[in-house]
Order: structure tokens, then C-alpha cells, then sequence
């Protein structure tokens, strides 16, 4: 019954995935591939190769990225993207609901609640990670908006800024020295 | 350059996302090794060189050299 309900919210989010999460994002969005990162990374090396330009770039790995996600940052995230309430209740209703129990000596604690965590293998999981990754988008536009950070402009106009690509949770951070 | 440590470790304070320095990895275009040394020491990185590894393909590098395909795979 869960599977069911579950495969119905995946299907629905799967529509506007695309839509709210950022163009540098290439994982489990319509219309984008695995290959997208690696090709445009490639070009912009190449670029800075050719041109001189002075290139940044970190990969990032996020340590048990799915294990440690913090499931009210998530319901605070889709409230800032105006998921409607409702919604926003089945979700928490789907993530919320497994509970766990310490074998403490060899007798079992009270069940409790997650607070962190989605699950492997729900076909809900991968598009919540994707909001919930949005806000490290959000916090990379933010400090570039503040002069913090410079991301690379590529081409000899240096109309295009790139700060990040991102699959899920491997992320390459692209900028210049600063 | 601390901005973006900065912009990590207040990401990993909101949503539970920790950073694996040890994996993680920093790498530069013309920029002197000296200075990347320095960066990558001040905030507990490991440097790299091109070409590296992203999503399992070689990133920068010539495609024309076949020793460079053949590490690729």
C-alpha cells in the first residue's frame, strides 16, 4: 500500500522536478543526462586552457548523503518553494512514519521517531534529495550575489557564469581565485 | 576562498549534509601549486591534478592521447 501511494507523490513530483530545482543540477531531471556535467566541465578545462584563464575547482563528496538528511530542513525547503500545505503533510507522512527501537543491553527501548534520514530504494527518495540539494544552490547564488565568490565566466564576453554542477550528491564547485 | 568552506559547513549545519574533506578535492587551472598548497592546507583539503575523476569519467586532459582513453575506463 505504501509503494503505491508512494509510486503516485514520485509521479506527480517527477513533473515539476524540473522546474524548481537549478539548471546546473543533471540528476533525475527530464530532459538531462549524466553526461551533461562531465561534457560541460570538460569544455570549461579546456577553455581555460586555451584562453589562460585561471580555473577553481573542487569536487565535493558529501559524506551518507541520503542518512543524514535532515527531514525538517526538507519540509522547510518545499515550504520555500510553496508546496502547497497539504502536500507538504504527505510527504512528511511518507518520510515520517518509519520508527526505530535500541536494543540497549539486550532489552529494547521506546520506538521514536527519525529526525534524519530518507530511505534507500523509495522511489520518493531521489527527488526529495534534489530539493533538499537546492538549498546548497540557493546558499552558492547567494554568496556569489554578495561578492564572496566568483564563479567562471566562459567565452570572451563572459556573459555565462558558472558556479557548481551537481548529480545528487557529488558536486564540482567551479570559480576563479579569489 | 574561506567563502566557500563557509558556504559548506553552514550547509551541513541546516540540513545534516556533512562534507568528506578526505574525498573531497581541490584542483586549479593556472593557478600556482603553492598557492592551491596553501588553500587546500588552511582548510583541510586534499589537492589534485588534471586530469581527475568526476562521475567516474577523466575531466580535462587530451582526448587525442589513447593512453588518456584507455585510464579513463
Amino acid at each position: 500500500m505504501y509503494k503505491v501511494l508512494v509510486k503516485v507523490l514520485a509521479n506527480r513530483l517527477r513533473e515539476v522536478i524540473g522546474d524548481v530545482v537549478s539548471d546546473s543540477q543533471s540528476a533525475f531531471v527530464k530532459g538531462k543526462q549524466i553526461l551533461d556535467g562531465n561534457l560541460i566541465a570538460n569544455e570549461v578545462v579546456d577553455e581555460a586552457k586555451r584562453m589562460k584563464k585561471e580555473l577553481l575547482m573542487f569536487k565535493v563528496d558529501f559524506e551518507k548523503a541520503y542518512d543524514s538528511m535532515d527531514l525538517n530542513y526538507l519540509n522547510s525547503v518545499m515550504a520555500n518553494m510553496n508546496f502547497p500545505t497539504l502536500w507538504r503533510k504527505w510527504i512528511s507522512e511518507c518520510v515520517g512514519t518509519a520508527k526505530a527501537s535500541v536494543l540497549v543491553n539486550g532489552s529494547p527501548t521506546e520506538e521514536f521517531p527519525f529526525e534524519r534520514g530518507l530511505r534507500q530504494g523509495d522511489s520518493l527518495s531521489p527527488f526529495l534529495f534534489l530539493l533538499a540539494d537546492e538549498g546548497f544552490n540557493i546558499l552558492m547564488k547567494a554568496t556569489v550575489e554578495a561578492d564572496m565568490f566568483t564563479g567562471y565566466s566562459v567565452g570572451r564576453l563572459g556573459e555565462v557564469h558558472l558556479t557548481q554542477l551537481q548529480f545528487a550528491d557529488d558536486a564540482l564547485i567551479i570559480g576563479e581565485k579569489s | 576562498m574561506c567563502s566557500m568552506l563557509a558556504v559548506l559547513l553552514l550547509f551541513e549545519e541546516i540540513s545534516g549534509l556533512k562534507v568528506n574533506f578526505h574525498k573531497s578535492m581541490l584542483t586549479g587551472i593556472n593557478i600556482s601549486v603553492s598557492w592551491l598548497d596553501e588553500a587546500a592546507m588552511v582548510m583541510n583539503y586534499r589537492t589534485g591534478s588534471i586530469p581527475f575523476i568526476y562521475l567516474g569519467l577523466p575531466i580535462g586532459g587530451g582526448f587525442q592521447e589513447v593512453e588518456f582513453l584507455e585510464t579513463g575506463c
